[in-house]
């Protein structure tokens, strides 16, 4: 049986929080709204539109799926930080992000940023707040689930708006 | 652990220093910076530096201080002329 305190649901929620906010504001700062990548970025950002999402919303999700941004590095570097015990994990986990870029036909900003702003949320998350890594891996999931797993046309609105409002909307 | 950290230090900033010394640009020349493929002495050069004196220094089992420093001297350099000829191992796509 799983049992979960309130410590961990506070720790996992704060996890959630700030991977969301590190991996949409970096991912929309580097322009994944603004146009597609390759064209399975582009199949699935017009199929979110298609179902009444917004378009720029919809590259957001398409890049997302077809290389590793943001949110990967943010997952990974969290990940790397628990199995290595320190910062160490987010920098090797930065590097395999870039690696990963590169095979995918991606510049590798959006990911290895990601990856590098998350190693330093995580270090201060761990040794200032004083929380379990292992719950901002919980807390990622979750919020990689608030874009990928509950409603995609809703999520692509929420981020098309987020994403014109930081001046990267869709370029056509 | 701390080892470790030093050695990713001396790795960022010994590949750093060595992509300016074989002419690579500090920072992208190409604008919007975010989707140049151009690569500089900034970016990626000190994340493969860094990462790779980890990877190396977890292979090796070296945690001490000045061995994870000899670490990220070698692997400095070495990423420095990896990223001086990343297209030839990683091709842009319209080169690919």
């Amino acid at each position: 049986m799983i049992t979960l305190t309130w410590e961990q649901a506070l720790e996992i929620a704060t996890g959630a929080v700030l991977a969301w906010l590190n991996f949409v504001v970096v991912d929309i700062l580097m322009g994944l709204p603004e146009a597609p990548g390759v064209k399975g970025a582009e199949a699935i950002g017009r199929s979110v539109e298609r179902r009444g999402g917004d378009i720029a919303g919809g590259y957001f999700m398409g890049n997302i799926v077809c290389s590793p941004d943001a949110s990967a590095g943010t997952l990974l570097a969290a990940a790397g930080y628990w199995c290595l015990g320190g910062p160490q994990g987010g920098l090797l986990a930065a590097l395999t992000v870039y690696v990963g870029n590169r095979l995918c036909a991606d510049p590798g900003y959006a990911g290895t940023i990601g990856a590098l702003a998350a190693t330093a949320l995580v270090t201060v998350y761990h040794r200032v707040l004083g929380f379990d890594p292992i719950n901002f891996v919980a807390g990622m999931v979750l919020a990689i689930t608030t874009i990928h797993g509950i409603d995609h046309p809703t999520a692509s609105r929420i981020i098309g708006d987020i994403a014109r409002r930081l001046g990267r909307g869709p370029r056509e | 652990m701390m080892g470790e950290l030093l050695g990713a230090a001396v790795g960022a900033v010994v590949s750093f220093i060595v992509a300016l010394a074989v002419g690579l640009p500090p920072v992208q020349r190409e604008k919007p910076r975010r989707r140049s493929w151009e690569v500089s002495a900034a970016f990626p050069t000190p994340v493969i530096g860094a990462g790779g004196t980890v990877a190396v220094c977890r292979a090796l089992g070296w945690q001490e201080p000045k061995l994870a420093a000899l670490v990220g001297a070698v692997v400095g350099v070495a990423s420095a002329a990896l990223v001086a000829n990343i297209e030839r191992v990683f091709p842009r796509p319209e080169a690919g």
